[in-house]
């Protein structure tokens, strides 16, 4: 099991000719993942890592139908080519592109949401079931199967946590990056229910960082969940009004901050870890409390 | 990217959104001129991005042009929050009744636009709806249907302002064809006469549009080079890190124990020059005790940052260098970051890696 792929889940690459689609594509076969096609348009005909490349998801599907597609994709397509996506049926669109405008974001969450299909980033690294499934360009060699599910707003927070929880034995049932930016396909609350009703997930990692209220969302779905949940928090000592990178994470007025998400999720019963290294421990002890 | 006020009262006029009469002054000459045009009291605010300008002594009023230069001249060399006003803003001043709040913002739970009105303008409208959630009213609209006219109407229903309706719709058009994170009008001031004028404008525009938006792009700051974020802070430690959240997490750690001299995140675009363009960048900060290196190989070649990194090394680097470099190419990595002099940390705690960093500098916990 695990939350929204599995060994099943068949993917397109959309803008797989282009330098980080092919390395990706190569890592995500190597990780097992099954890739049915590829499309760049003015490209059809091409194969890359193996993989038929098409013109449009639609000769694609008609060729080999994928439930998921994954976006390599500039910013300024990114909105035409995950709307493509959508209208050819696919159920998953895993958008790894940076950069794109917010108000393409609000569009395409609102299509996918219409369409009955599910958007994850823009500006996500992906998604992995260890050892089935990896869409994105996290590094397989950090995950393993196992009962724990993760979701991070930061992608290389996420490869940090979930390779400590691996160290200790505990494996993962799938890790999310729900992406950075103000707006985005699958908000932090919406994954945390998918993880509640995961027969495979036994308890959830939240990564969460200082900006826009995702844990805030989050910590109310936590409150009604059976399942353990642990958080961490990155951004303690950002100044406030300064960003940091992420377009999502800025401290404004006195909301947002680290500080002030940790006091809500703590009151929802969910265990704070202060550093990104205490996590696995408080995992650990959460699921022998639980059994 | 925030827009000044008058920038954003142009945006509102275009639309069709009322404003006071005023100009810009770039001095207390041409403020003098512009009072003498508009005639009788007016108000000169100060054009700075920092928040909470009104309390912070950036708005005053005039009664006379000479006194309107005399303000101008004094806001001008006033910085507020650090920072100096470009311009003033010299407007008539207007007799008010009421004011009232009309926002338009990205929810980013929601994953919609917001809309937000109250009768109950002209203050902080978070601590409004904190202290009586009923002033507030709240709603979501579909991004791809747009604003309502329906939904405008009802929205507004309850202000006694019967223009409001239309003003809402006109911010909405604001607010969807600059791709704008907020539209905001606090105060919207009803006039005795029933006239909504806009006294004030908040419009944050959305950096990641710029490239569509062309009527902005002269304004946008240059990018920081080749897609890094840098940022300067006040510490001695100098961080390059790829990823936000891990870089704000690698600062909480180095901060509980010393002080971060940078925030700088890679981006997902790592280079060999790259990378030594960010070494140089934070090694060039005056006082740096050490620098800690934090990246991980998912769509970052680390590999080929390595070989900057290197580089950069070799022209003689006089304070320790820590690495903690994890994901493909892992091995490589190290074998090159090594072979500079740099000291690398295999495990996969962050902790660990700020740990040896500070061991380095004398700063042992």
């Amino acid at each position: 099991m695990g939350i929204l792929v599995d060994g099943a889940t068949r993917v397109c690459v959309q803008g797989i000719t282009g330098r980080a689609g092919r390395m990706q594509t190569q890592y995500m076969l190597e990780a097992g993942t099954r890739i049915v096609s590829g499309v760049t348009p003015g490209k059809g005909g091409e194969v890359v890592e193996g993989v038929r490349v098409f013109n449009t998801l639609a000769e694609a599907q008609s060729a080999a139908p994928a439930d998921a597609s994954v976006l390599f994709v500039p910013p300024a397509v990114a909105e035409a080519a995950a709307t493509q996506a959508l209208e050819a049926g696919i159920r998953l669109v895993v958008l790894i592109t940076e950069g794109v405008p917010v108000h393409s974001a609000l569009r395409l969450r609102a299509r996918a949401l219409a369409a009955g299909a599910r958007l994850l980033g823009p500006t996500t690294p992906g998604i992995i079931n260890p050892g089935r499934c990896k869409i994105g360009i996290m590094p397989a060699r950090f995950y393993t199967p196992g009962p724990v599910g993760l979701i991070s707003r930061s992608g290389t927070l996420s490869y940090e946590i979930g390779a400590q929880l691996s160290a200790v034995g505990l494996g993962q049932s799938t890790v999310v990056g729900m992406g950075a930016d103000p707006a985005v396909g699958t908000g932090m609350a919406e994954l945390l229910k998918l993880f509640a009703l995961d027969p495979q997930t036994e308890a959830v990692v939240l990564v969460g960082e200082v900006g826009g209220a995702q844990e805030e969302a989050a910590a109310r779905v936590a409150q009604t969940m059976d399942k353990p949940v642990v958080a961490y928090i990155a951004g303690h000592s950002v100044p406030p009004g300064v960003r940091m990178g992420h377009a999502g994470a800025i401290v404004q007025g006195g909301s947002g901050s680290a500080a002030e998400k940790l006091r809500v999720l703590e009151q929802a019963g969910v265990c704070v870890a202060r550093q990104p290294g205490q996590v696995a421990g408080l995992v650990r002890e959460a699921l022998k409390g639980g059994s | 990217m925030r827009l000044h006020e008058w920038e954003g009262k142009g945006l509102f006029r275009e639309a069709g959104i009322a404003v006071p009469r005023g100009e810009v002054a770039q001095g207390s000459e041409e403020a003098v001129c512009i009072a003498g045009e508009l005639g009788g009291a007016v108000v000169v605010k100060a054009q700075v991005l920092a928040g909470g300008r009104g309390h912070a002594g950036g708005i005053c009023k005039a009664g006379t042009p000479k006194e309107a230069g005399e303000v101008a001249a004094q806001l001008l060399h006033t910085p507020i929050k650090g920072c100096f006003p470009e311009g003033v803003l010299v407007e008539e001043r207007l007799e008010i009744a009421r004011e009232l709040y009309l926002g338009l913002a990205v929810d980013g739970v929601e994953g919609r636009p917001a809309v937000v009105v109250s009768g109950e303008g002209g203050v902080d409208i978070e601590a409004v709806a904190a202290r009586r959630p009923g002033a507030v009213r709240r709603a979501h609209l579909d991004p791809l249907a747009g604003m309502d006219r329906a939904l405008a109407a009802e929205l507004t229903a309850g202000l006694g302002a019967p223009g409001a309706a239309e003003v809402l719709c006109c911010l909405y058009e604001v607010f969807a064809e600059n791709e704008a994170l907020i539209a905001e009008i606090n105060p919207l001031a009803l006039l005795p006469d029933g006239r909504l004028v806009a006294l004030d404008a908040v419009v944050e525009i959305d950096d990641a549009a710029l490239f569509r938006l062309p009527r902005w792009q002269g304004r946008a700051k240059k990018a920081a080079g080749l897609g890094m974020t840098f940022v300067e802070l006040e510490g001695e430690i100098g961080l390059v890190c790829s990823g936000a959240g891990l870089g704000m997490a690698t600062m909480d750690l180095i901060a509980e124990r010393a002080r971060p001299a940078n925030f700088l995140e890679t981006g997902g675009g790592i280079t060999r020059e790259l990378m030594a363009q960010a070494m140089r960048l934070v090694l060039g900060r005056p006082g740096l005790k050490g620098v800690l290196i934090n990246i991980y190989g998912g769509i970052n070649p680390i590999h080929e940052g390595a070989l900057g990194v290197a580089e950069v090394m070799a022209e003689g680097v006089e304070v320790p260098v820590v690495a903690k470099a994890l994901g493909n190419h892992q091995e490589e990595t190290w074998a090159i970051l090594e072979k500079a002099g740099v000291e690398v940390v295999r495990e996969s705690e962050t902790e660990k890696a700020v740990a040896a960093l500070l061991a380095r500098v004398g700063k042992e916990g």
